[in-house]
């Protein structure tokens, strides 16, 4: 039985389905990303943001020629703590725009440098090309040795995360944390969740079958970096904040992750937020529950790089008290 | 009253284990063996759908997805098995995992969080036999009205927010696994084997099938039927809480929205599924175990077997009604005399 739905959610629904639609599925990609833009300039009013420190614009290198990223230093913020941030938008919508309030939210809430990716979006760039520019942000991020790392995504930003996460427990990048926000994580759309979202909740399972379609591209890809669900083992994953949304077509999937990451024993915490619907992260500006969700889940998330430097911390004064002793 | 006579009371209620029943038959009355066709034949159809249903994750997802309303449905059954039944687990579900998540939060030892969520799932428990018992109020209204008195006073408690974070201790308490088996499926091995001795080899298992078979006969016998009522909504109070507090350390948090009325209805479900009659007296753990599996299964085959998830409900609700009914029939057949 699903709780009833927010009724900020539910009034900014009824304001969007007055609208014309601004993501018809037959548009082409430039289309569907204009009316993206539009969307998001409706659901964040002329609000200041309270972001106070600076942004600068930087490419980190890849083998493919550099990502684009936007780089957030909130007031006080050393850079000693740092989060790679990955849009959400379907894989085909979004960028550095669009991540701005969660991003610059991230930012400000954990007082530390949030990384956010211009990954290349499909179905020019199918898969593996966002993962390979996510992965790719993380690891230059990973070798300049921070205290903390963690990466942090929305939807489609949620699968990329997740995915880098894989490779975190396949050895091939450190990350010590991973924020998902109602992450899209299992292509073949089988979950309850997605009968009974399917239409009518912001995000449509027509839209998703799209997303995901666009993503795959011709190769017909697979795997964990495309569907970290599939993946055989999480086993190793980092430890992991994962948000789901109750009125969401990807909640179920969302909550099936976070059970096999606590089962292979990810200390793993899911919240949910039964009243909200998908993008929740985007309506903050809107929807009073979305934004005290978003407080929840990076309050907890922030948790982690607490216990993470304590227990480095705790461990390089027992190694200086042992050094001392043996001295 | 005699150690004889309640046995005797005993048998009179629940004769399936009988000398004189002949072996097949007496598998064949059981509700289990007819759950567990039900479950085979759910399988084979999944597994010529989807060959994936029958790999050992799969199992074991299906086995993780009905272990918490397992737990709760061993207390829940034994009260219904002595003649009560509690609507209110659910929200005993929420409330104690909220306040044992609380304390466990503000730096309370874990142990004594999980102490104080037991104690207000006892609590619950309590005050459910008193307005059964004492205001004479019928259990399904009396835990009806509990469920919706715990539910809002677990949203008062909280101001409506899930409480977090909790300690990694606590957290590992629900994650991780042992020899491959997720630890919250150990919890419900461990409280179903403890609710399987409690029902049938101790003398209080006894007096619960005597009490829930023939209330009358009973109190006629000399049972302190009232001492046994208090026991049972205690007990399924207890397992609400336990239940709660393993979700909560399963998922790192304590949820406002986790439990309600869902919560209650799949593990009343899961328990009249598994063999458990309203009537009092019929019933066995293994019953409200495969009763607790199938309901998984059916969730499990129908995602697995890509069949629209809407079936679900249709096919929980013709399998609770056909198992009703098988049940009045083993009833009859077990009264029949001879």
């Amino acid at each position: 039985m699903s709780a009833r739905l927010d009724p900020a959610t539910a009034a900014l629904l009824a304001e969007i389905n007055q609208q014309p639609p601004s993501l018809a599925l037959d548009s082409t990609p430039d289309e569907l990303r204009a009316g993206f833009s539009e969307l998001l300039r409706h659901l964040h009013p002329d609000t200041p943001s309270p972001f106070i420190g600076s942004v600068r614009a930087d490419v980190v290198g890849s083998a493919q020629g550099g990502v684009p990223v936007r780089v957030y230093d909130p007031v006080g913020a050393t850079g000693e703590d740092v989060v790679v941030y990955l849009h959400g938008g379907g894989w085909v919508l979004g960028g550095l725009d669009s991540a701005e309030p969660a991003a610059s939210g991230l930012a400000t809430a954990m007082g530390v440098r949030v990384i956010s990716v211009d990954y290349r979006l499909s179905p020019e760039h199918p898969h593996p090309a966002a993962y390979d520019d996510a992965l790719a942000v993380t690891r230059a991020v990973a070798a300049t040795k921070p205290r903390w790392l963690g990466v942090a995504g929305d939807s489609a930003g949620g699968n990329l995360a997740a995915a880098v996460g894989l490779a975190a427990a396949d050895r091939q990048v450190h990350v010590d944390a991973q924020l998902l926000f109602y992450p899209a994580l299992d292509p073949s759309m089988r979950a309850p969740s997605h009968a009974e979202f399917a239409d009518g909740f912001l995000l449509t399972g027509e839209a998703m079958a799209y997303y995901w379609d666009a993503y795959r591209g011709p190769s017909r890809s697979a795997g964990a970096s495309f569907a970290p669900l599939d993946a055989p083992s999480v086993a190793g994953s980092p430890a992991t904040v994962l948000a789901t949304a109750g009125h969401d077509p990807l909640r179920d999937e969302g909550a099936r992750f976070a059970e096999r990451l606590a089962d292979s024993g990810v200390p793993t915490v899911h919240l949910r937020s039964p009243s909200l619907v998908h993008g929740w992260v985007d309506q903050m500006d809107r929807v009073p529950e979305a934004a005290a969700a978003f407080r929840r889940a990076v309050g907890v998330f922030d948790g982690l790089r607490r216990d993470h430097l304590t227990a480095v911390e705790g461990s390089t004064s027992a190694r200086k008290r042992e050094d001392h002793v043996r001295n | 009253m005699s150690t004889t006579a309640t046995a005797e009371l005993a048998v009179q209620t629940e004769r399936r284990d009988t000398p004189r029943t002949p072996i097949l038959r007496a598998v064949l009355l059981r509700q289990e063996t007819w759950l567990l066709a039900v479950v085979v034949v759910i399988a084979v159809i999944a597994s010529v759908r989807n060959p994936n249903f029958m790999n050992p994750d799969n199992l074991v997802e299906i086995l993780r997805g009905s272990v918490i309303y397992f737990i709760m449905g061993c207390g829940a059954a034994l009260l219904v098995i002595g003649g009560g039944l509690d609507f209110s687990v659910g929200a005993i579900f929420t409330i104690s995992a909220l306040v044992g998540t609380s304390l466990i939060s503000q730096g309370v030892p874990i142990v004594v969080g999980i102490l104080a969520a037991l104690a207000v799932g006892a609590l619950a428990g309590v005050v459910n036999h008193l307005i059964v018992t004492y205001w004479h109020v019928p259990p399904i209204i009396a835990t009806l009205g509990t469920f919706f008195i715990a539910l809002g006073l677990s949203a008062l408690i909280t101001g409506g927010n899930d409480v977090v974070p909790l300690p990694a201790d606590f957290m590992k308490l629900g994650q991780g696994s042992v020899l491959f088996v997720p630890n919250v499926i150990w919890y419900g091995l461990i409280v179903g084997a403890l609710f399987y001795l409690v029902l049938e080899r101790t003398r209080f298992g006894i007096n619960v099938r005597a009490v829930g078979g023939n209330r009358q006969a009973a109190v006629g016998n000399g049972l302190r039927v009232v001492r046994i009522d208090l026991v049972l909504y205690v007990l399924a109070g207890v397992t609400a809480a336990i239940a709660g507090m393993i979700y909560s350390a399963r998922v790192g948090a304590g949820q406002v929205e986790a439990g309600g009325s869902s919560v209650t209805l799949v593990v009343v479900t899961g328990v009249l599924i598994g063999g458990v009659s309203l009537l009092g007296g019929l019933g066995s753990i293994t019953g409200v175990a495969v009763g607790a599996v199938l309901l998984s299964v059916i969730d499990n085959a129908l995602i697995v077997a890509q069949i629209p998830p809407q079936y679900n409900n249709v096919v929980v609700g013709a399998i609770l009604v056909g198992a009703v009914a098988v049940d009045h029939l083993r009833r009859k057949q077990l009264y029949k005399p001879r």
